[in-house]
């Protein structure tokens, strides 16, 4: 288990865990569908690292990377 | 009235349905809040009529940032009839959730799948969808207005049962408890939101925190994990069996491999600035706007002569020729470059580049304590500050929605181009494009500045937060093009026919009458020479002490347009010399008097930078407070003294001294104050009680 900012571009890895310190971002991810047992993908990332664009359910979302490493990923 | 509500996901398409519904023209875009607060209008179905509320988009019941906490209110209030729950069919699942969360709460909805891009690329069997959720469910077209009557006939339809079979499965008895003296129907909901951890919602319904407590300590802790993944696990089987799935990315585009590449995304970016602006400002936009200039000239001075042959030359005249005829089409002849600025930012709006932009740029604005969402609030800062601080609500975090509307009035907005034409254009010539290049781009850095600064003092930025959706390319209509065009045309008369006739009537008698109400034909002894003169010594040291100077700078605080509005009043301009030539603009009659090119550059930075027009601090005052509002102008005053000061001085020595003395001089003050500061950080270290004289950067005891 890694966090999903340690994850290989285009890459699908599944979901084992979601957790950190902002409550209110965990909620988000939830109600986004990043789910356990989800498929996510990192499709991009900005040049300094410090945001990530990812594929969940046929869509994309950017997010912090401080906040992506909430998300516990393995390969699939 | 009863109401009708519009709710469903950030751009999904609920303005463009509103649109459709109530024959409005509300402002759209393709962007994740381009509606920050709620709008009625009356929809007619049938014989009844009913008011339609269009609402911020949501992803949940459980708002995170200011916008959705408008919408959440709305909901919960519920003082409405129905609502209209609209989803984007290229996204239906993720769309679908917010569905639940409006089923769970036993609200009286119906579906309306918005089929936004042309290209089926998920079919959707809308009856089957309907027998799944128990609710009505419509195939609709807001944009192309297809399946709108059936959608408004539904509305005058009874509330049907659902059916949400994934409840069953969870075990809210012991939640359910708690509320003993409620109905079956307000357990079951209340149940759920315990589950949801909804704070928000208990508070809403008058829960104290105590109370809030006692009621989250009786679900599982994981409470929230249980209830979503239930949600996901029925959406996945409705989806499985009413949608005929295709193997698509919503949002996912070839055209991202060039636009958000590491190294060309942000010179990409610049360039499609620079085009823009090129456009606007010297090309298409001068060429339009100097054809406007010389037909108003035609068409006014027929009406002059015969006005003076009426009314001879008296006060009245004056009125007429100096006030309205000479001091609106001055401003009315940057018409075109002004609609022409809101239709480039329009079509940015609408293609879905802005979420390129925002992710390109949350490396750079995390820098400075800013949000990339901010660079949206930013760039449409460029048109109007007054409404582009009504999106900073975007913002999810509060100190970043306060710095984020402190900062929209550094960005040079749409009204300051007639300054920068007019007065830049009349010393500068030609060479005019790189002193506009120059402000827009001092206004940027500023910005950047200010907020680095409020970051490290009062708006410290913690957990600053940033997912965003990536919606997909889209081309606009020729529909909407129409739209833009004449939407900002009307607004731009309209500012011309209302706030600017009041304003250049009030500088006109204030300019012509002295206090003893005696007319006078060039301003001297009038009540604004002399307001003028007593406030004029304070901008002696920005080079303009000139009495007219300042007067239009007091007028400008209305509109800033007013400024150039103001000049041309005092019988400043000579309207045949308004274009992009090396020659003065300024009549040997006037009472402007700018002593140097240096004292016009410290003027135009003036400008730029001092205090937003009565519409934006009006706007500020309501977004932000009193208090925020008082302080980003005393921040825009100090900053717009000190920088003119600046400006004037370094352009006066070079007028003076030449460059390259100017040079280095600068650069022995950038070397002393390094050095300073050098020297002041050794000091503080050497000071330090853990003596850690070596810290360096480290030290941070």
């Amino acid at each position: 288990m890694m966090p999903l900012t340690n994850g290989k571009l285009n890459i699908p890895y599944k979901i084992k865990d979601i957790s950190g310190e902002n409550k209110k971002v965990v909620r988000r991810f939830l109600e986004l569908g990043i789910i356990k047992g989800q498929a996510i993908k990192i499709l991009n990332t900005s040049i300094l690292k410090k945001v990530f664009l990812v594929e969940i359910r046929g869509y994309i979302l950017s997010v912090k990377a401080d906040l992506l490493s909430y998300i516990l990923v393995e390969k699939m | 009235m009863d109401e009708i509500l519009l709710v469903g996901n950030p751009n999904s398409g609920k303005t463009t349905l509103y649109n459709a519904l109530t024959r409005s023209n509300e402002h759209i875009g393709n962007w994740h809040g381009v509606t920050v607060e709620e709008k009625k209008k009356l929809m007619k179905v049938g014989e009844s009529n009913f008011l339609l509320v269009d609402t911020p988009g949501l992803y949940s019941l459980t708002p995170l940032s200011f916008e959705e906490e408008v919408s959440f209110k709305i909901i919960e209030k519920g003082n409405y009839k129905k609502i209209i729950n609209i989803c984007d069919r290229n996204n239906l699942q993720r769309n679908l959730y917010l569905s639940l969360c409006l089923l769970e709460e036993d609200l009286d909805i119906v579906i309306a799948i918005n089929e936004i891009d042309k290209k089926v690329k998920f079919k959707v069997d809308e009856k089957k969808l309907s027998t799944l959720l128990g609710c009505d469910v419509f195939l609709i077209n807001a944009e192309k207005k297809i399946n709108i009557a059936k959608l408004k006939e539904s509305l005058l339809k009874e509330k049907k049962t659902y059916s949400l079979p994934y409840l069953k499965k969870i075990d809210f008895e012991k939640v359910k408890n708690y509320f003993k003296n409620k109905s079956e129907k307000e357990k079951q909901i209340f149940a759920i939101k315990a589950y949801e951890k909804n704070e928000n919602f208990f508070k809403l319904k008058g829960f104290s925190d105590e109370e809030i407590k006692i009621i989250f300590s009786l679900v599982p802790e994981n409470s929230l994990e249980i209830l979503t993944e239930a949600r996901y696990a029925f959406l996945d089987e409705i989806i499985e069996k009413s949608c005929q799935k295709v193997d698509f990315t919503y949002g996912k585009s070839k055209l991202d491999k060039i636009l958000l590449n590491k190294y060309l995304a942000l010179p990409l970016f610049l360039v499609i600035i620079a085009f823009i602006f090129f456009l606007t400002f010297f090309s298409l936009g001068a060429f339009l706007s100097d054809l406007l200039s010389s037909f108003l000239n035609l068409l006014s001075s027929p009406i002059l002569s015969w006005l003076k042959g009426v009314l001879g030359g008296n006060w009245i005249y004056y009125l007429f020729s100096d006030a309205i005829f000479n001091g609106l089409s001055t401003v009315l002849s940057f018409l075109p470059q002004v609609v022409l600025l809101f239709f480039f930012l329009s079509l940015l709006e609408d293609s879905g580049y802005m979420s390129r932009i925002a992710f390109t740029f949350e490396d750079i604005l995390g820098k400075v304590g800013l949000s990339g969402k901010s660079i949206y609030t930013l760039l449409m800062g460029f048109g109007c500050s007054t409404t582009a601080i009504m999106t900073a609500r975007n913002m999810d975090n509060k100190n970043s929605k306060i710095k984020t509307a402190l900062l929209c009035p550094y960005m040079s907005c749409s009204a300051k181009i007639p300054i920068y034409t007019v007065i830049g254009g009349a010393f500068f010539g030609v060479s005019n494009i790189f002193v506009i290049m120059g402000l827009y781009l001092l206004g940027v850095v500023v910005a950047i500045l200010v907020s680095l600064v409020l970051d490290k003092t009062i708006l410290k930025s913690d957990n600053q937060t940033f997912i965003l959706e990536f919606p997909p390319y889209r081309l606009t209509s020729f529909k909407r093009l129409k739209n833009i065009l004449k939407n900002n045309v009307k607004t731009f008369l309209v500012k011309v026919g209302s706030i600017m006739i009041a304003m250049n009537i009030i500088v006109f008698l204030l300019s012509s009458f002295t206090f003893k109400l005696q007319f006078v034909l060039d301003g001297s002894g009038s009540i604004l020479e002399s307001i003028g003169k007593f406030l004029a010594p304070v901008f002696e040291p920005l080079g303009f002490n000139n009495w007219a100077i300042v007067s239009a700078l007091l007028a400008g605080l209305v509109a800033k347009e007013v400024v150039v509005s103001s000049i041309a009043m005092f019988n400043g301009i000579d309207f045949n010399a308004t274009k992009l030539i090396s020659s003065s603009i300024l009549l040997s009659t006037s009472v402007v008097y700018f002593p140097s090119t240096a004292s016009v550059l410290s003027f135009l930075v003036f400008c730029l930078l001092y205090t937003p027009c009565l519409a934006s601090i009006s706007m500020m005052k309501a977004e932000i407070g009193t208090k925020w509002t008082v302080i980003g102008i005393i921040i825009e005053l100090i900053v717009a003294y000190i920088l003119s000061f600046i400006v004037y001085n370094i352009a006066l020595s070079i007028e003076v001294f030449g460059f390259l003395p100017t040079f280095l001089v600068i650069l022995v003050i950038i070397l002393v104050v390094i050095s300073f500061a050098l020297i002041y950080r050794v000091i503080k270290h050497k000071k330090c009680p853990h003596n850690c004289q070596n810290c360096h950067r480290n030290c941070g005891k």
